[in-house]
């Protein structure tokens, strides 16, 4: 396939995946401001599997609640809409993509655990930062690689000739631009125009790598590029290719953290990884 | 002595191992490096590789037992960053990572 004809094929909306119709339903419903804690609860509860993901996940020691919460309504009220629209975002999104190739799979699951690792270090990022928006910070950690996501389910053997040159050291927006006529970046976004995620999400999916637009990223997109590279360093999955990018020296002093910061933001990285890792998975 | 890929020179000898991102052992130490496995450095995307100079004492006993450089970062992790653990911001995060590892693997094995 020509590098022309690609271009062209990718902007098209409807060869994106859709999101399950509940969770469309509930993004909706969050967006209206109209909405209650009951009316959310309801259509959640319709569907076993995101009633069973939302209390098992409201019980884990990632909330640390100490008593136990038993009804959606319950768990919708203690930890707010946008922690629920995230989260089921979180279960949801990966299961869009089913492979049938055993060695794509493989590296969807690399991939889907690298994702993860960058959400709950971005979570750790944004908390060291003393933010207030974790859940968001946590779905555009999570979110960040989407785009590629759909590349190598679309064009297994492209993204397979980028990985590599990324190994040998080219910068991975220029490799995809080379061999596949778009950027990962690019269909991250899209995707999440599609979706109707909040703005600020699509633009960190979008601006995650450096160079940034304007010369500094923005907190968010600042927070995922540090994030990427703090699941690399702690060898959580795989983003495709094995590099650990250098830290863009505009994005760090955007963060204005410390260097004394690392430890801790490492460790509740770690722990986070196993502990939300082992009921999503 | 750590030479970049592109200051090796062929009879040059190794003083630790080279080794893939994948852990795959391409070169052992003690090795003679030619203008082959220069070639060879490259295409896996190597970047940096220890050799040893004339008259210099072979570190290899020490390099095996600890695949550490001198400030407690694994050669595993700089390998993976090109040029990126010159940043002074970068080495604190890979002295964290490297003690948080250490932490975190008795758990996880246990």
């Amino acid at each position: 396939m020509s590098r022309p004809a690609l271009r062209r094929e990718l902007p098209r909306i409807e060869d994106l995946p859709t999101l399950p119709r509940t969770v469309l339903r509930i993004t909706e419903l969050i967006n209206d401001p109209a909405t209650s804690a009951r009316d959310l609860a309801r259509i959640i509860a319709e569907d076993q599997v995101l009633t069973a993901r939302l209390l098992k996940l409201v019980n884990s020691s990632f909330y640390g609640f100490r008593r136990k919460i038993a009804t959606v309504t319950e768990a919708v009220l203690m930890i707010g809409f946008e922690a629920v629209r995230n989260h089921l975002l979180t279960t949801s999104v990966f299961d869009l993509f089913p492979s049938r190739s055993p060695a794509l799979r493989r590296g969807q699951e690399l991939l889907w655990d690298h994702s993860l690792g960058c959400a709950v270090a971005a979570k750790a990022i944004a908390a060291a930062m003393r933010r207030d928006n974790l859940e968001e910070i946590f779905v555009a950690g999570l979110l960040h690689d989407i785009g590629k996501i759909v590349l190598i389910a679309k064009f297994p053997a492209e993204a397979e000739a980028v990985a590599a040159r990324v190994a040998r050291g080219a910068a991975i927006l220029e490799a995809e631009e080379d061999i596949l006529g778009c950027t990962h970046a690019a269909v991250g976004r899209r995707l999440a125009e599609h979706w109707n995620l909040p703005s600020a999400l699509a633009q960190a999916i979008e601006g995650h790598h450096p160079p940034f637009a304007g010369g500094a990223p923005d907190e968010q997109a600042a927070i995922v590029h540090l994030a990427d590279i703090l699941a690399r360093v702690l060898e959580l999955g795989s983003g495709g290719d094995d590099r650990i990018p250098a830290l863009d020296p505009a994005a760090w002093r955007t963060l204005r953290l410390s260097p004394t910061a690392f430890d801790a933001i490492l460790a509740s990285t770690l722990a986070d990884f196993d502990d939300i890792g082992s009921f999503l998975r | 002595m750590i030479l970049a890929v592109d200051e090796l020179e062929p009879g040059m000898v190794l003083d630790e191992a080279v080794r893939t991102h994948q852990d795959q052992l391409l070169l052992e130490a003690g090795r003679r490096v030619t203008e082959r496995s220069i070639r060879l450095f490259k295409t896996w995307g190597i970047r940096r590789v220890a050799v040893r100079l004339p008259g210099e004492k072979a570190k290899v006993a020490v390099s095996q037992a600890t695949p550490e450089d001198e400030e407690g970062i694994p050669w595993r992790l700089k390998d993976r960053c090109g040029g990126g653990w010159d940043d002074p911001v970068m080495r604190e995060l890979l002295r964290a990572a490297a003690r948080q590892l250490r932490l975190r693997r008795p758990a996880s094995e246990g």
